[in-house]
């Protein structure tokens, strides 16, 4: 009896903190979407919540008169940028490095005396879980608070979003790929994409394999889905202009978490001059061993997420170290740019136990990309979620130090998609002269994640004369 | 005579929906909240008419409508079904091949909400009906691994049929929740975009939520109604010994079966409102993590009652979201410094070095908050069994007995 007494004490004290803190988001709200002094009652933004979307315009701040929209505090000079991420689900190794990176980057900045004359950018991070009902439920939280979007996870959430994105004209950078992020048609100009998409980065592998490899067969696996048929349509039509054999057509066979035997038959049964994959780095490595070890001896190469580093760990290091030519985007860790050594110290500097990765680049370099759409909107005066889509889609020539090649944004998606990727090979003597998974970041020389650069960033022919109006997959 | 409880003059009384005043009251001011919430004019609870509250709120209320279906198939019927997300899947598919936009790849009619809503439920029950002629031959453990069985199948499935669920990894897109008399004309009712209502502005989420909230109220009252029907009443003789219902009378085939036709209709109407409301779900959603979060729902809740789901479901569906404020507002405390600092810095780690049990940065050391819901799940699960077998509801009628005979409660 006296136990239940005091559970009861219990209950009321949790309670009595939950209500605190439920009731101290609430206020949080107010003072960010509404800028006034703290209000500690309960708030009162109606349902629609279309006021705090009403866009003000305020004089003061670089002394022309400035619009700013919802996720800008004026009197303190704070931009807000929101991070819908996947931090506990299927990607969250490649995402938490990323979104680590674009945290450090902006800590950096800010540290530095922020953007254009003295602006300091917020991160409001949220948890997605590759779910699309969190990712939903999370943009809906964040919506009111913020200017745009920094990075948002996956291909199935981005879509399901995008209605919500248009309703709030909302820019943000998808971390997915797939070619329809570059057509107005389909992401209304909101998404900021980053970097080639699946469908131009399967044309340059191919005319890689092609041209410097002499391959003239291949045997292609795909997941079925916008990753894997947006790569599948760019490897056929660049077999279609070198006139290649595509030996077994796997488009869309490889289902994760199935068994891959009929998959790996096919592959070995082809006999092709080389296998280009698009899975994911663990269903990667079943149907890689499972091909050689059933004999097949050609050559390997994937869309960028078929690998990670980390596989070198794996019982099929060795053949990738002999076989494989691996995609990227951008330069990989250590590799010798002009950006490196600054992000490697900042790196260093926050977190020196921290194992390397090639994730960190493309988080830093998605945030050179944000800050150049910021400073832009903030020359134009206009602060507004509008002002920034605009900026977005008229900024030339995004210069990233060589860490990734210079990319624009304005004019029609053909004259400005990016085309070029580079070809690394990985190297597991490098990797376990280095440490191997117990490199950290600081250790002499910096760690390195095995990936040496086989050619840098090249247009192959087949990329360069397509002509990019539409998605190559249609979803 | 009036207002003393469990006094009941005539049988008519004793099997009305709402026996008490009091209830009756009750479920009024509950109403008429439910109302207000959206209008963000609830005093207290203002906060709940954010939208991002809403969408949380508007997923309980379908999560309502699908666990009011498992109650009265495993808290009436007696019969442990693991198939929910099956049967919700069902009825999603249903609904977009029926009201969907068809595609060079898919399948879609493009037909009005009147038609797609209440075939979702009828095709689900049809499948229900297949398979109800299982659980007469086996039941508990081997019942549950069958049903377990049809979400695996369903998964193969659905990854498999591009036409019907779309792509793995990427779905398709669900029709919008509006109303319209035939497919292509422009909808009279929308529930989907912002605008006005009787001169009120109103959210996408608030509308959505009103639909929800009509449709959840409706199906609560039709389960209450059918525990008191002799349909209901079979079920628990069922439930409670299969054998002896059988001896009195009771078609044990048939209210199995029954049980389970009502079950998946309800799993069917959730499970398209559930892929309309969020606009795209990709086959992969239909796991049997989804099942498991009923089962959970109808066990915290308390097994056997509609009031007992209603609870179980709220309290499901918003914990993680309060867990999440509540770790944050911790996380702001411990940085601040002030009366909770302390306990705060103890639980929570704000930084990759900083010690406790949960961490809100990217990378921390602690467990991240979504694994501490997960990991908070299990626990209540198993307190729930083992100290409160009656649920949530249990704790609700010993609350209620306490006032009742207040202030001689001993």
């Amino acid at each position: 009896m006296k136990l239940k007494r005091y559970g009861w004490l219990m209950l009321l004290l949790a309670l009595a903190m939950v209500a605190a803190a439920c009731g101290g988001d609430s206020a949080d709200t107010t003072t960010t979407s509404g800028g006034g002094g703290g209000g500690t009652a309960t708030t009162t933004t109606t349902a629609g919540g279309g006021d705090t979307m009403a866009t003000t315009t305020t004089s003061g701040g670089g002394g022309g008169e400035m619009m700013t929209g919802p996720g800008v505090d004026v009197a303190n000079k704070v931009i807000r940028l929101g991070y819908l991420a996947d931090l506990t689900g299927a990607f969250a190794p490649l995402v938490i490095d990323i979104t680590d990176a674009q945290r450090i980057y902006w800590d950096k900045v800010n540290a530095e005396g922020g953007i254009a004359d003295g602006w300091t950018i917020e991160m409001v991070v949220e948890d997605t879980n590759y779910n699309v009902e969190q990712h939903q439920e999370k943009y809906a939280k964040i919506r009111e608070d913020v200017l745009a979007i920094g990075q948002s996870t996956g291909s199935p959430t981005n879509v399901a979003t995008l209605d919500q994105y248009v309703a709030d004209d909302m820019l943000f950078i998808p971390l997915s790929w797939y070619s329809g992020w570059a057509i107005p048609d389909f992401d209304h100009g909101l998404a900021f994409e980053q970097n080639t998409n699946y469908c131009v980065e399967a044309m340059d592998l191919v005319g890689y394999m092609h041209d410097d490899q002499g391959a003239q067969s291949i045997a292609l696996v795909t997941f079925p889905g916008d990753y894997g048929q947006d790569a599948a349509a760019g490897v056929k039509m660049a077999a279609d202009y070198y006139g290649m054999d595509i030996a077994y057509d796997g488009e869309a066979t490889v289902i994760p978490g199935q068994d891959q035997t009929p998959v790996v038959t096919e592959i070995v049964n082809s006999g092709a001059d080389f296998v280009f994959a698009t899975t994911n780095p663990s269903t990667f490595a079943e149907i890689l061993g499972g091909a050689v070890q059933g004999g097949y001896q050609g050559l390997w190469t994937g869309s960028l997420p078929t690998y990670d580093f980390r596989l070198l760990d794996t019982p099929v290091g060795p053949i990738l170290d002999q076989a494989y030519f691996q995609s990227a985007y951008s330069a990989t860790w250590g590799t010798d740019v002009a950006g490196m050594p600054g992000l490697q110290e900042a790196i260093i500097a926050a977190d020196p136990e921290r194992r390397p990765s090639d994730a960190f680049i493309i988080g830093w370099t998605e945030s050179i990309a944000i800050r150049k759409v910021l400073e832009t909107a903030i020359a134009n005066g206009d602060l507004t979620r509008a002002g920034v889509v605009a900026a977005a889609n008229s900024i030339t020539d995004v210069d990233f130090d060589g860490l990734a090649p210079n990319q624009s944004y304005a004019g029609a998606p053909n004259d400005y998609v990016q085309r070029a990727i580079a070809i690394y090979r990985p190297s597991l003597d490098a990797y376990t002269a280095a440490g191997a998974e117990t490199q950290t970041v600081s250790q002499d020389g910096g760690g390195t994640t095995g990936s040496l650069l086989e050619k840098d960033f090249f247009v192959s022919d087949a990329a360069a004369d397509f002509e990019f109006t539409a998605p190559c997959y249609e979803l | 005579m009036r207002g003393r409880p469990n006094l009941f003059i005539s049988y008519e009384s004793e099997m009305s929906l709402f026996p008490t005043v009091t209830q009756r009251v009750g479920i009024l001011v509950l109403v008429a909240f439910a109302v207000l919430v959206p209008l963000g004019a609830v005093p207290f609870f203002g906060f709940l008419g954010d939208n991002a509250w809403m969408v949380v709120i508007n997923r309980a209320l379908v999560f309502a409508i699908a666990a009011l279906g498992l109650n009265l198939l495993t808290g009436v019927a007696g019969q442990v079904s693991l198939g929910h997300a099956f049967f919700m899947a069902v009825g999603a598919y249903t609904a977009v091949v029926l009201g969907g936009d068809s595609g060079r790849t898919i399948w879609g009619l493009g037909l009005p909400i009147w038609i797609w809503l209440p075939a979702a439920g009828i095709v689900a029950a049809l499948i229900g009906t297949l398979v109800a002629p299982t659980a007469v031959r086996v039941r508990g453990f081997y019942l549950a691994f069958v049903t377990l069985g049809l979400v695996f199948i369903g998964l193969h499935l659905w990854r498999n049929l591009g036409k019907i669920a779309g792509g793995p990894t990427t779905g398709r897109e669900w029709p919008p929740l509006e109303f319209a008399f035939w497919r292509g004309q422009s909808p009279l009712v929308s529930f989907s975009t912002e605008g006005p209502w009787f001169g009120i502005n109103l959210s996408k989420d608030a509308k959505t939520y009103f639909f929800l909230l009509v449709v959840a109220i409706l199906v609560a009252f039709l389960a209450k109604n059918l525990m008191r029907t002799r349909i209901g009443r079979s079920w628990m003789s069922i439930r409670d010994r299969d054998i002896a219902a059988e001896v009195m009378g009771v078609d044990e085939a048939k209210g199995k079966l029954q049980a389970f036709a009502v079950s998946s209709f309800y799993a069917g109407i959730a499970g398209a409102l559930y892929a309309v409301v969020l606009g795209r779900v990709i086959p992969e959603s239909w796991d049997l993590l989804l099942s498991v979060e009923f089962i959970a729902i109808v066990l915290i809740g308390g097994a056997g009652t509609v009031a007992g789901t209603l609870f179980g479901t709220f309290f499901v569906v918003l914990t993680p979201r309060v867990v999440e404020d509540f770790t944050l507002w911790l996380a702001n405390q411990a940085q601040a410094g002030g009366f909770f600092s302390p306990i705060a810095n103890l639980f929570v780690a704000t930084g990759s070095s900083d010690f406790g049990l949960v961490s809100t940065g990217a990378a921390g050391p602690g467990l991240s908050i979504f694994q501490l819901n997960i990991v908070l799940f299990g626990v209540l699960i198993i307190v729930f069994l083992i100290a409160e077998p009656l649920g949530l509801f249990g704790i609700w009628v010993r609350i209620k007995n306490y006032w009742r005979g207040w202030p001689f409660t001993y």
